[in-house]
């Protein structure tokens, strides 16, 4: 009787074949039995399917991006035909501010939505993982650390839903209305309490993720040990790529790969790859909208819409808010799920 | 380039002529003014419809909503037209008449963006929910 072998009778007598994958996580792996896979299969058809997804999740971002252009492209060549001082011209930015508004917050606010549908999948699904891998670590002899590791994941994560639902979304939505407002005023009257309001947002997911990873590090549950240029690397990528908190994940991924390579039971890899699966979709939307309105907040100073480009970037940096919540919630899931096959 | 040329030449033979008739007939000096302006403002609007329909084929091409762009193309030609009526007044010294114009054109502005201030809130709103 092989390792592989003990760890399936494992994972079908701790019941874990019950547990509910949400049917998202599926369609990503095109069709495949992600409770079959290895973790490197299960990662490069994830990979295959986020590949044929993505030229749908950039047609969806293109619409309000090129919706946000034409408007700055129309209230730049207004101003160039008229004198600055003229009443009636000062009107047309917040016509302009509105049309954007319109445009790009119908759009941010459905993935609010759904960005919280996301953390709340994150962290039903972990649970119910987290309490098979407990029962299974409690089988293996090591009770106490099953159960205080369960704790730890359990108590970070409603933390963390509770902080986004009460605090982050209402601090989210109210540096976009400050954004849209200080765009259709003018003079940067505004623009203070809106970087005040992001900072908050991202000083508030920082700790609770920088928690999170000291408590368990703190407590022994994970070890260090990692190759120290994977780990340099892999905070670099993550640190560029992941805006607003890219920086406080960067340093949590120390912990996820110092525990991959005890990635080795079929319950981890499932949850693993479910929890990737599950979060790499509203990532993606999420990302690929930041990425696109950033370009055209860019090139907007170029078509004279000044004002209106720094309201897109505004608007862009709403997305990355929303981003930097969905990755915490999954890289905080990750790491319970890690710690707590690593027993 | 043509276009213009003739839109140069004819603002010139217009102010010429204002300022020859301005001592002795200031009304018919204002008129011709006007006049200037209205055929100079209708060659110019030759090259904004173009420009125009242009913006209105990309927004179909990219299916964007029309009701996002109804309100700025309303807001500008309403600018476009207080500030010709405005400035030609304060060029017939009539300031305050063109401040009134201009601030006619100011409310008429956002009355037409009443409707776009209406999804925005109605958005804002259905979310705050």
């Amino acid at each position: 009787m092989n390792e592989q072998t003990i760890y399936r009778e494992q994972y079908v007598a701790s019941g874990a074949e019950s547990i509910e994958i949400p049917a998202e996580a599926y369609d990503l792996f095109g069709g495949a039995d992600i409770n079959s896979l290895e973790l490197d299969e299960g990662f490069r058809l994830l990979g295959q399917g986020i590949g044929q997804g993505l030229g749908g999740y950039f047609k969806q971002a293109a619409l309000p991006a090129v919706s946000a252009l034409m408007v700055v492209l129309l209230c730049g060549m207004a101003e160039t035909m008229f004198p600055e001082r003229e009443r009636t011209m000062k009107v047309l930015p917040l016509v302009g501010t509105l049309a954007i508004t319109a445009a790009v917050c119908g759009d941010l606010f459905a993935l609010v939505g759904s960005g919280r549908s996301a953390v709340e999948t994150l962290s039903t699904f972990s649970k119910s993982l987290l309490a098979t891998l407990a029962a299974t670590g409690a089988a293996v002899g090591a009770p106490g650390g099953a159960s205080a590791r369960y704790l730890a994941a359990i108590v970070f994560s409603d933390a963390l839903i509770t902080v986004i639902d009460r605090v982050l979304i209402p601090a989210l939505m109210a540096y976009v209305l400050v954004c849209v407002a200080d765009a259709a005023i003018g003079g940067d009257t505004l623009g203070g309490l809106a970087k005040f309001l992001k900072t908050a947002v991202v000083t508030v997911l920082t700790l609770i993720i920088t928690g999170f990873t000291i408590y368990l590090t703190v407590s022994g549950i994970v070890a260090g040990g990692a190759d120290a240029l994977t780990i340099k690397a892999t905070k670099t990528v993550i640190s560029n790529t992941v805006p607003v908190v890219g920086g406080a994940i960067a340093d949590a991924s120390e912990t996820v790969i110092a525990s991959t390579r005890l990635v080795k039971n079929t319950t981890g890899v499932v949850g693993i790859l479910a929890l990737a699966a599950i979060a790499v979709g509203s990532f993606l939307r999420l990302g690929v909208r930041y990425l696109v309105l950033k370009t055209v907040g860019a090139v907007s100073p170029l078509a004279g819409g000044g004002r209106l480009g720094k309201l897109i970037e505004n608007l862009a940096g709403a997305f990355g808010i929303l981003l930097g919540m969905i990755a915490a919630s999954a890289l905080m899931a990750l790491i319970a799920v890690v710690a707590m096959i690593s027993l | 380039m043509d276009t213009v040329i003739k839109v140069a030449a004819a603002g010139l033979l217009a102010a010429v002529a204002a300022l020859v008739l301005k001592k002795d007939n200031p009304a018919g000096a204002f008129l011709i003014a006007l006049a200037a302006g209205v055929v100079i403002v209708g060659a110019a609007m030759g090259f904004i419809s173009p420009i125009a329909d242009f913006l209105r084929s990309l927004a179909d091409a990219a299916g964007v909503a029309p009701e996002h762009f109804s309100a700025l193309y309303k807001a500008l030609a309403i600018s476009i037209v207080s500030y010709v009526a405005a400035e030609s007044c304060k060029d017939a010294g009539e300031k305050a008449v063109g401040g009134y114009i201009e601030l006619a054109g100011g409310a008429a502005a956002l009355y037409v963006s009443l409707p776009l201030m209406s999804d925005v809130f109605s958005l804002l709103r259905s979310f705050l929910r």
